[in-house]
């Protein structure tokens, strides 16, 4: 079912912008439960609809929510750090967990909105489209923070397998 | 090709977006600059490791976890709800499902439904969605067949009893999965949308023969061919540049495909840069309307405006009509040049 196909990506997703697993886990429920009540007015493939990049856009759109929450003091955080759920219970490890852990460190120090781009594209599946539909921005733009959220990444992977490029990228932020 | 301008176009050059003079120029920058190829290769060997990442499946706990949250959210009375019948119906007027199946046999209880099965072709075709509207218990199954493929088929699904139809009862096949979202977690689950995402190759050349098998003939070379994988379109060219740029200026007039003449645009737009040639000039306070634009655009397309004749909105297709009037000879030229 969608929820078994998806669950895991959506709190991927959510753990990546929230930097919190258990609340990561919290607003999945909440993705889900606007995703159920929502189906109703949800084109269909037929329509033109894409499911996937719909209910990424749902998950997107209570970051963007619990972000504002936090920046105007209205959410009180209980924990002093937030948690990652560690790499290896995330992604299947075939032996390489070392590895998954410096690929995921280097994966969540690459900055928004390139890490966000980069994550749904190359992490979770979706294509450049479906990408740009579920972060509400331009194919165009979603390629150009691909592009460069893959260059950053690079940089930052590099340098934590002690392996640093010749050439510093200098990451510009050019929002849209 | 300066190395300052090359990283940018390193996820194009490495997916094959890039139209065949830009990769030839980028390949050939890569033999002659050590230090572009050395981040080049450094790039590939890292997103290689990052695409190696693999998601684990969402455990049995969490998807009860989801659906429990889900049922509490709406409070369902035990049992079949009251306001089934109208999810049931707002279902309906949504809800398609689609059954993409590899060749390998599906296990399934036959007393519930029988499956269609179809088998793809090992090569990028016209695909067939075979679409399925959920049944209700007091509605028959409806079968659309969008477009008819060279996929024989060999059986057919038919959902008896949508009370009965459970998605454990059908596999998870590569590049294919059918799924429901339960309304209701309770012992009678009912399945009431289903929507597959699945990567399609689609070509968008006119369909030859299409009937049950039977192969339709080949198309003849066209200087631009269209790719669509999932949303993302990609074009293939081939060709001398003075048959491919009127083959992609041609394709800007689709208006009902605004997605498509972004990408073509953007070829037109790498192209003309490569070639070092300008763009069409145009005055910078109304760049399409003003008498200066006019004048400049509507005398490189039809020659010089008539008098009392009304100002033209200009869209990108006459832009560019008006550009390779005035350079196509020219990118001819430099295009002949450089495949010597």
């Amino acid at each position: 079912m969608l929820v078994e196909r998806y669950g895991s990506r959506i709190r991927a997703v959510l753990e990546k912008q929230l930097g919190d697993h258990h609340l990561a886990m919290d607003m999945a429920q909440d993705v889900w439960i606007r995703a159920f009540r929502g189906l109703h007015s949800f084109r269909s493939a037929e329509e033109g609809g894409r499911f996937r990049p719909w209910l990424f856009a749902i998950a997107f759109n209570l970051v963007r929510d619990q972000k504002r929450r936090r920046e105007r003091g209205q959410e009180i955080s209980f924990e002093e750090h937030f948690q990652h759920e560690p790499a290896a219970e995330r992604y299947n490890p075939s032996g390489r967990v070392e590895e998954l852990a410096a690929i995921d460190e280097a994966l969540n120090a690459v900055p928004d909105p390139f890490g966000a781009a980069l994550h749904l594209v190359d992490v979770v599946g979706l294509s450049y489209q479906e990408a740009g539909d579920s972060l509400g921005c331009s194919l165009g733009t979603v390629k150009s923070r691909v592009n460069r959220g893959r260059l950053a990444f690079r940089d930052i992977f590099l340098k934590l397998s002690g392996d640093a490029p010749r050439v510093s990228i200098e990451v510009r932020n050019r929002n849209s | 090709m300066k190395c300052a301008n090359f990283e940018e176009l390193f996820s194009d050059y490495m997916e094959g977006h890039l139209h065949a003079q830009a990769r030839s120029r980028v390949a050939s920058h890569l033999e002659q600059c050590a230090a572009c190829r050395a981040d080049y290769e450094a790039f590939r060997y890292a997103l290689g490791e990052l695409q190696s990442l693999e998601l684990r499946a969402t455990s049995k706990g969490e998807v009860a976890a989801i659906l429990a949250a889900v049922d509490r959210a709406e409070a369902k009375p035990a049992g079949i709800p009251r306001s089934l019948w109208t999810h049931l119906a707002a279902a309906a007027a949504g809800a398609l499902l689609i059954w993409w199946l590899w060749p390998e046999r599906v296990q399934i209880e036959e007393k519930l439904v029988e499956v269609r099965i179809e088998v793809p072709v090992d090569r990028p075709v016209e695909v067939e969605r075979i679409v399925e509207v959920p049944t209700f218990v007091d509605r028959p199954v409806e079968r659309i067949v969008e477009r008819v493929v060279e996929i024989p088929v060999e059986r057919v699904i038919e959902v008896e009893h949508p009370l009965q139809l459970r998605m454990d009862r059908f596999m998870a096949l590569s590049g294919a999965l059918a799924e429901i979202v339960s309304l209701a977690a309770s012992a009678a689950a009912v399945p009431e949308l289903a929507a597959l995402e699945m990567p399609l190759t689609v070509d968008r050349e006119p369909l030859q023969t299409r009937r049950h098998g039977r192969p339709g003939r080949a198309s003849p070379p066209s200087p631009v061919r269209v790719l669509r994988t999932n949303d993302r379109i990609s074009l293939q060219t081939h060709g001398p540049l003075a048959e491919v740029v009127p083959a992609l200026i041609a394709m800007l007039s689709d208006d009902d495909d605004p997605q498509l003449c972004q990408v073509v645009e953007a070829q037109l737009t790498s192209i003309r840069d490569e070639s070092g040639l300008p763009a069409v000039a145009l005055p910078e306070d109304n760049p399409v309307r003003s008498p200066a634009g006019l004048a400049t655009i509507e005398t490189l397309i039809r020659g010089a405006p008539e008098a009392d004749e009304a100002p033209i909105e200009y869209s990108a297709s006459s832009l560019w009509r008006a550009w390779w009037k005035s350079h196509g000879e020219q990118l001819a030229s430099l295009d002949a040049r450089s495949t010597i």
